[in-house]
């Protein structure tokens, strides 16, 4: 008896001895409700309480208020008096109200008497919660590179599930599925993969374990369009894995077609002059055989004036690279708007004699700007409504004027355009599809547009299909050169 | 006497064509507009019907009609390659 007693008060003193020196492991006993009964020395060091700070107050107040609100510290306390042991890991709160990441042990601990103690034993494991975090924020990290990226990034698995991507699956294909996670690749894309280009590729890559640089295919989307991808593949982890990577090269694309198309229609119309210089020499050999002196004389001026429409086209190219590369240069002067378009209105007449230009009210102002190139759009209205007027040969010019503006209408009688294609005709190379049988390059309106922007001012139309059209255009009086 | 329709978009162009198809003693008749071309057919009963590219729509037109799709069409084109063309 007294052997076991003695025994028992032997270990009860190591025991002691243990809990309030070691420097590892802080260590905190409370009664079976929690009160706190007990603390080591580690613990103070650790969390800052001396024995006046906290013995007497309840497991609660080392909690965040958050915990306690979910009554973590009583949970804790019920758990081990049920099952005399739980683990937890959650936030103590410092002295100094800094909280700490910990995993703590709580024993039940029976005294020889019966008495319940409660033995909660703490490692702080703020650093492997730290770390753990800076693991989530650095996967979230690539997250957002990955969802960044513009290109459309794809990872699948030997199934050919989606285990990851980047873009909304439905902005891209139209999927009824909301969820993209497992969601079959093939049974996306099949519809959309013109002549099965594309998964064809991808078996043969899991099958050689071989991936693809740069391939380009026709993706059509979910709106019907085609689209053009450059896909690169490329296999992962033990090459049970694919990545894909679509970059979208539509665009790219349709600019070199756009150019290509461009080129072609620029050397149609340039050809058409220069087809016409040539018939006239044939016919000016036969011609001059049969002394008909009186046709040579036409054909020469004939000639002449498509030697004329080249060099105006070219002139019309050459200062439309110049614009379009932002180089409009404005050669700017004092000069009375009226008398301008005056100029513009005799330089028509010379050239169409048979048309009669109307002009209303009147604009008797002085303006800065560069007077040459207001002539070329001047001249460019009018010349539009002579050429696009069928049957009438009255062109009207309407000039008006507030405070600010001053603004050109230029009516005709002529075509009309239809209203969808209305939005466009100041645009480069835009001809009106009833009237591709006229001369230039389609790049009059678009040289206007840029020369009264230049001005600070701005262009625009109103037309009615079989009616005709009004060409307007406005600058500010009071502009300057910057 | 052989009869010429032109449908081109160019008028300087149809002049001269016409100049030089009557010289060698064709009868001439031209167009800019393909709209034209059903109708200007059938009064004119051309023997080959020449239309630029850029109104192709006129030799559609012809070649989808019973009564003048026996008439020869020929296109023109100032593009240098069929890619262009077509």
């Amino acid at each position: 008896m007294s052997n076991k007693l003695n025994s028992s008060f032997e270990s009860f003193n190591y025991f002691e001895a243990l809990f309030k020196n070691t420097h590892q492991n802080t260590v905190l006993l409370m009664d079976a409700e929690g009160i706190i009964k007990e603390i080591n020395t580690a613990f103070t060091k650790r969390f800052g309480y001396h024995d006046e700070d906290i013995i007497g107050e309840h497991l609660r107040v080392l909690f965040t208020e958050e915990d306690r609100s979910k009554n973590l510290p009583e949970k804790e306390i019920s758990n081990v008096l049920h099952h005399g042991q739980c683990n937890d890991n959650n936030y103590l709160v410092h002295k100094n109200k800094t909280i700490t990441w910990v995993s703590g042990e709580t024993i039940l601990v029976k005294n020889h008497d019966g008495k319940i103690s409660l033995l909660k034993i703490i490692q702080d494991i703020q650093l492997q919660k730290i770390s753990e975090n800076s693991m989530f924020l650095l996967n979230d990290f690539n997250e957002n590179i990955l969802h960044s990226i513009e290109d459309v990034v794809i990872v699948l698995d030997e199934e050919m599930k989606i285990i990851k991507i980047n873009k909304d699956i439905s902005e891209l294909f139209k999927s009824s599925k909301r969820n993209i996670d497992l969601l079959n690749f093939v049974e996306i894309i099949k519809p959309y993969d013109i002549k099965d280009d594309l998964l064809n590729k991808i078996q043969q890559a899991f099958k050689t374990g071989k991936g693809f640089l740069s391939k380009e295919m026709e993706i059509a989307t979910k709106a019907g369009e085609k689209r053009i991808f450059d896909i690169s593949c490329r296999l992962l982890d033990d090459k049970t894995k694919i990545l894909l990577v679509g970059h979208d090269i539509t665009i790219q694309r349709f600019s070199e077609r756009q150019r290509e198309d461009i080129i072609g229609f620029v050397a149609h119309e340039l050809r058409n002059p220069l087809a016409n210089i040539l018939l006239c020499n044939e016919l000016m050999n036969e011609t001059i055989k049969e002394n008909d002196f009186k046709a040579v004389e036409d054909l020469l001026t004939r000639s002449k004036n498509n030697v004329m429409r080249l060099n105006k086209m070219i002139a019309e190219l050459y200062d439309a690279t110049k614009i379009g590369s932002g180089n409009m240069q404005l050669e700017t002067s004092e000069f009375t708007f009226e008398d301008m378009v005056k100029e513009a209105i005799d330089t028509i007449e010379v050239l169409h004699p048979d048309y009669t230009i109307i002009v209303k009210g009147r604009a008797d102002i002085s303006v800065h700007g560069d007077r040459y190139r207001l002539i070329q759009v001047v001249t460019n209205y009018l010349s539009n409504g002579i050429k696009y007027s069928k049957g009438s040969n009255q062109v009207e010019l309407n000039l008006n004027h507030d405070n600010n503006n001053i603004t050109v209408a230029v009516k005709d009688r002529g075509l009309g355009i239809s209203p969808d294609q209305l939005p466009h005709i100041f645009n480069r190379f835009f001809r009106a599809e009833k009237t591709k049988n006229l001369e230039g390059v389609g790049l009059g309106l678009y040289l206007c547009r840029q020369i009264i922007n230049a001005h600070h001012g701005k262009v625009w139309a109103e037309s009615e299909e079989g009616v005709g059209s009004t060409f307007y255009f406005s600058i500010p009086i009071e502009w300057h050169n910057d | 006497m052989g009869k010429i329709l032109v449908v081109n978009n160019d008028i300087d162009t149809m002049d001269l064509l016409k100049s030089w198809f009557e010289r060698k003693n064709f009868e001439v008749k031209y167009t800019s507009d393909a709209d034209e071309v059903p109708d200007l057919v059938k009064q004119f009963y051309p023997d080959v019907v020449l239309v630029d590219v850029l109104q192709s729509k006129a030799a559609e037109q012809l070649k989808s009609d019973r009564l003048t799709k026996q008439i020869p069409v020929i296109l023109m084109t100032g593009y240098t390659t069929s890619k262009q063309v077509i």
